[in-house]
């Protein structure tokens, strides 16, 4: 059965995200569009609300097992625009016909159909689009299948910008970096390099200094791959940033989301960088694909972000020797505080207290037990994998549809996202 | 004065008591709207110009009120924009006026149902633990941080001014108190103190320029400049029917209707004021300022029934509803 392959599909993709083996922009877009191309063209649909519904259910599993991977979302919502487009088409197709054949055209004069029609000051007055929201289903059984295929077509369309947006946007290259030009960059990402890559090929000499992006370290990879490429480029620390900002004319990084009001989810370290860049007036440039733009504000920084393992910061053999550092603290403290830090102590700590002590860490650094805590923990080492950038250090934003500034960005997400879609399916939020 | 003719041909003594009723528990825009509404169903016009040329003649007369002017005229302008617009659908009179009604009756509520929607969209910017600074009473900002506590459960704190002159900063106060809410009023003057320890500002707004900007009480622009400075975000809560097609680029561009030079200075602490010695002389004048304009860059995100919106796309909207 075509339905069992297809849950298959999805529950294949959900456990992938959920274990993170597929994460990021590329990995997760394309085959996010591909499913719910599958939803159009494999599931019995009579009515575009039942599609809606459909879309939106399948939408919500999606998101629900990767909430931090907010192109997901915005695909989906991508696709539920393409079909609101086509039907509010075939519905004002057929009032035109309707009401060409009354005589009497006794008509409204806002295009009444509700269901893709947003609240605006224009239709404040105009109706009560609460009660409209999903009707036509009589209007369009009729006529569903005329409008099955144009969306397959919008959805394919969708496929195929996913597939050539790095290409769109490392075209745009050229005008943005000229001879003798020094970019910083940070992180790794496709959309960047491809960038860089484009304007080595017109041999223009420039120079690109990498932040080494502490703790993935993928800046040394990026500096391997560009030097390949015959880029001249310099590897630096990320602490170094700030120093050689003077020297640089323009930022030019990749970002994970884009958010509604036009800040950046951005890998960890770019605040740092965008702060810099604004210190010393240099432009910052985000690369990002316009299925990137989410229609979501955070509501608060950490909304969306992760927590990455702390094994590249603090690896686990000195988690150990901090540990007994920490025991070795509470011996020296109160006779009471000894047997309870004792007692919760579990696994590593007992095995590097059975050893001769802490090896190669020297007494008394990050050892001090941060008050409330009782887990034999001394030592706190989170890794957030994203930063907040506010839009006001957004010099510009190039998409795959062309460079736009972070105030404009609310008007893209009119264009591409229906604001019905911005909170699909009942958990879809968070 | 033509302004004085208007009124006594144009609203009725009952229909001016009807308007300052609907005031006192509405916005100045909805309470217009819904005088507008009454003057259609008791209008003895017979086509849509004459219709429309009476409620331009109301609307002009509502839009001096001193207070609220600026959020009437956009309600008016509301509200004649969509009779214009009815206008075009039909060849009936009759039936236009009919369907007119027939919205405007759905309209009345619409204050409530946009109050409930900003809620909704607004509260999940206040986090947990959070401090929320405010000035000026607002109605949408109560509904907001109500719902906020009541349906969202969330625990947070109120910083509150006491919005001087007004002394509406005390209503407030008690009004979330009652709720549940801790509240702290302070000085007016002490925004800049109080803001260190808040972590996000949420006013209201009398109306929303087309460049995003606000006018709204007076204290707002200087709550304004310093969250800007202090880094914290700073929100609005508005209704859609507050958009006006404003464009001010002064302060003074809005003072047009606020009493100024009117020597009522509210007692001081500790004793009436004293006559004599604050009298105004030529060389001492006092001004009562009662709204002031904040400019859009000090403004994070506005709460809206239509969305939440950064100040630019205000402008769009008022583009599509005018042009």
């Amino acid at each position: 059965m075509a339905s069992d392959a297809f849950e298959r599909e999805v529950s294949v993709f959900t456990t992938k995200l959920k274990r993170r083996q597929l994460s990021g922009f590329h990995q997760t877009a394309s085959r996010t569009a591909e499913l719910m191309r599958s939803v159009v063209v494999h599931t019995r649909w009579q009515t575009p609300a039942k599609l809606i519904e459909r879309i939106q259910r399948v939408g919500a599993e999606l998101v629900r097992a990767a909430p931090q991977e907010l192109c997901i979302g915005n695909i989906v919502r991508r696709v539920l625009h393409i079909v609101r487009e086509e039907v509010d088409g075939l519905v004002r197709e057929l009032e035109r016909a309707s009401a060409s054949s009354r005589s009497d055209a006794l008509t409204t004069g806002m295009p009444p159909s509700a269901f893709s029609t947003a609240p605006s000051l224009h239709n404040l007055l105009a109706a009560n689009l609460h009660n409209e929201a999903l009707r036509t289903p009589e209007l369009c059984s009729a006529a569903v299948h005329e409008i099955k295929q144009p969306i397959i077509d919008g959805v394919n369309e969708l496929i195929d910008e996913l597939g050539s947006l790095v290409h769109s946007i490392a075209e745009q290259a050229p005008e943005h970096i000229h001879a003798r030009e020094v970019i910083l960059t940070l992180g790794r990402s496709r959309i960047v390099e491809a960038f860089l890559k484009r304007v080595a090929k017109t041999e223009r000499p420039f120079e690109v200094i990498v932040a080494d992006t502490a703790p993935s370290y993928e800046g040394a990879e990026v500096a391997r791959r560009l030097s390949e490429a015959g880029i001249q480029a310099t590897l630096i620390t990320d602490a170094a940033v700030f120093a050689l900002m003077a020297r640089i004319n323009k930022v030019i990084i990749p970002t994970h989301a884009v958010m509604a009001d036009g800040g950046l989810l951005a890998p960890a370290g770019t605040l740092a960088v965008a702060l810099a860049a604004q210190h010393h007036s240099v432009p910052f440039v985000v690369c990002a694909g316009i299925p990137q733009l989410t229609p979501i504000f955070l509501t608060d920084a950490d909304d969306f972000n992760l927590l990455l393992a702390p094994a590249p910061i603090l690896s686990y053999d000195e988690t150990a020797a901090l540990e007994v550092n920490a025991l070795c603290d509470a011996d020296g403290g109160a006779d009471g505080a000894e047997g309870s830090a004792a007692a919760v102590v579990d696994g590593p700590a007992r095995r590097a207290g059975a050893s001769s002590g802490p090896a190669g860490v020297p007494p008394g650094i990050a050892c001090r037990q941060p008050s409330g805590r009782d887990d034999g923990f001394a030592t706190d080492s989170p890794n957030p994998a994203y930063d907040y950038v506010p839009p006001g250090l957004i010099s510009l934003l190039i998409t795959n549809i062309g460079g736009t500034h972070p105030s404009y960005i609310y008007r893209l997400l009119t264009e591409f996202y229906n604001p019905l879609d911005i909170h699909f399916g009942p958990q879809a939020a968070l | 004065m033509a302004s004085e003719k208007l009124k006594n041909e144009q609203l009725s003594a009952e229909q001016l008591r009807a308007f300052h009723a609907h005031l006192r528990d509405e916005p100045g825009a909805i309470a217009a709207i819904k005088v507008l509404i009454d003057l259609i169903q008791s209008s003895a016009a017979t086509t849509i110009m004459g219709l429309q040329i009476e409620l331009q003649a109301a609307a002009d007369v509502l839009k001096l009120h001193e207070a609220e002017g600026i959020s009437i005229a956009s309600g008016c302008e509301l509200f004649m924009r969509f009779v214009t617009r009815t206008a075009l659908d039909f060849s009936e009179y009759e039936a236009c006026r009919h369907k007119i009604l027939e919205r405007g009756e759905f309209f009345k509520e619409h204050s409530t149902r946009a109050r409930t929607k900003i809620a909704e969209l607004g509260a999940p910017f206040i986090r947990d633990g959070a401090t929320v600074l405010t000035t000026g009473f607002s109605r949408v900002v109560v509904a907001l941080l109500l719902h906020a506590a009541q349906a969202l459960k969330k625990r947070f704190t109120v910083l509150l001014t006491e919005s001087h002159a007004s002394g509406l900063g005390y209503t407030l106060a008690r009004t979330l108190a009652a709720a549940g809410i801790p509240v702290t009023v302070i000085d007016d003057a002490a925004v800049a103190v109080g803001l260190e320890r808040a972590d996000l500002v949420l006013c209201g707004a009398e109306a929303v320029v087309e460049n995003g900007g606000v006018i709204s009480k007076v204290g707002t622009c200087q709550l304004a400049i310093i969250a800007h400075a202090y880094r914290k975000p700073f929100y609005i809560a508005a209704e859609s029917f507050k958009f006006a097609r404003h464009y001010p680029l002064h302060q003074r561009d809005i003072l047009g209707s606020t009493p100024r030079g009117v020597p009522q200075l509210a007692p001081p602490v500790g004793g009436e004021p004293d006559a004599a010695s604050r009298a105004p002389t030529p060389l001492l004048t006092y001004e009562r300022l009662t709204r002031d304009y904040t400019a859009p860059k000090y403004i994070n995100l506005l709460f809206t029934d239509l969305g939440v919106l950064t100040p630019s796309a205000v402008s769009d909207e008022l583009i599509k509803l005018y042009y």
